[in-house]
């Protein structure tokens, strides 16, 4: 099999890229675009540390094979941040301490934005709910929820 | 032992029709494929013996859910989002909607 080339949007910029199309989204992303924001976990979509938006929905992207996100829409932790600073889930994070090792920050605060994007006040059963395909080795759990009720405003 | 992603051949002819001409073609020989949960971890671990892969991703005719008195029909195409958000599958299979 050879190369061929896809066009993925990636937060906003097409990038044109020389691939297998089996090779995975993940790998394409922080090897080719050089965006290594997404990280690499468990490598098999159990953990979520590889989430990331595609045509607006959280997909786990070490179990897309690139050639199905051809054409797609992708947001990565990478464009979140503007021009006047961390995105407000960011900010909540750094405020509560919702981030330890750091791995499975970009893909938390992913989940979060898509969360709260859909439900901008979502209950702890909810958050639970939500960030319920993201893992914490470090099991830092209740910080990380604390930072979604921050950005939520519902933080008691 | 990872797979080595020049060992795979995946096409993704955006059509049902040239999907279902490739599959008559050679019958056997192309493994319908739509996503990756359980395909990629196959792959990722090396044990993935299909090295001829077709993409039904994005094929509107494969990605519905259609409810009858009697029958739930589930496309081919749906993901597990499509059958948590369904409202008669999360009522009627609870089960289905969680797992």
């Amino acid at each position: 099999m050879s190369k061929r080339d896809v066009s993925l949007t990636v937060n906003g910029t097409v990038h044109t890229v020389s691939v297998y199309p089996m090779e995975r989204l993940l790998d394409v992303l922080r090897a080719k675009i050089g965006l290594t924001g997404t990280k690499e976990g468990c490598g098999e979509g159990e953990c979520g540390s590889c989430s990331i938006l595609m045509n607006g929905e959280l997909v786990n992207s070490c179990l897309v094979p690139v050639l199905q996100a051809e054409g797609a829409t992708l947001c990565t932790i990478e464009g979140l941040a503007g021009e006047n600073g961390l995105h407000p889930v960011q900010q909540a994070f750094l405020k509560c301490g919702g981030a330890q090792c750091g791995i499975c920050t970009p893909g938390m605060v992913r989940a979060t934005v898509h969360l709260l994007n859909h439900n901008p006040k979502p209950t702890l059963e909810q958050i639970r709910e939500a960030l319920g395909g993201n893992l914490c080795r470090c099991t830092g759990y209740t910080r990380i929820f604390d930072a979604v009720a921050e950005a939520a405003g519902t933080r008691r | 032992m990872r797979s080595r992603p020049s060992e795979y051949e995946l096409v993704a002819p955006g059509k049902l029709s040239t999907v279902l001409d490739l599959l008559a073609k050679e019958p056997g020989v192309w493994m319908p494929i739509a996503g990756g949960t359980e395909l990629m971890v196959q792959y990722g671990a090396g044990r993935l013996p299909a090295r001829k892969l077709v993409s039904l991703w994005g094929l509107p005719e494969v990605r519905h859910i259609e409810c009858t008195a009697q029958d739930v029909l589930i496309g081919a195409g749906c993901t597990y989002t499509d059958l948590r958000r369904h409202p008669i599958v999360a009522r009627e299979f609870p089960l289905l909607a969680q797992a």
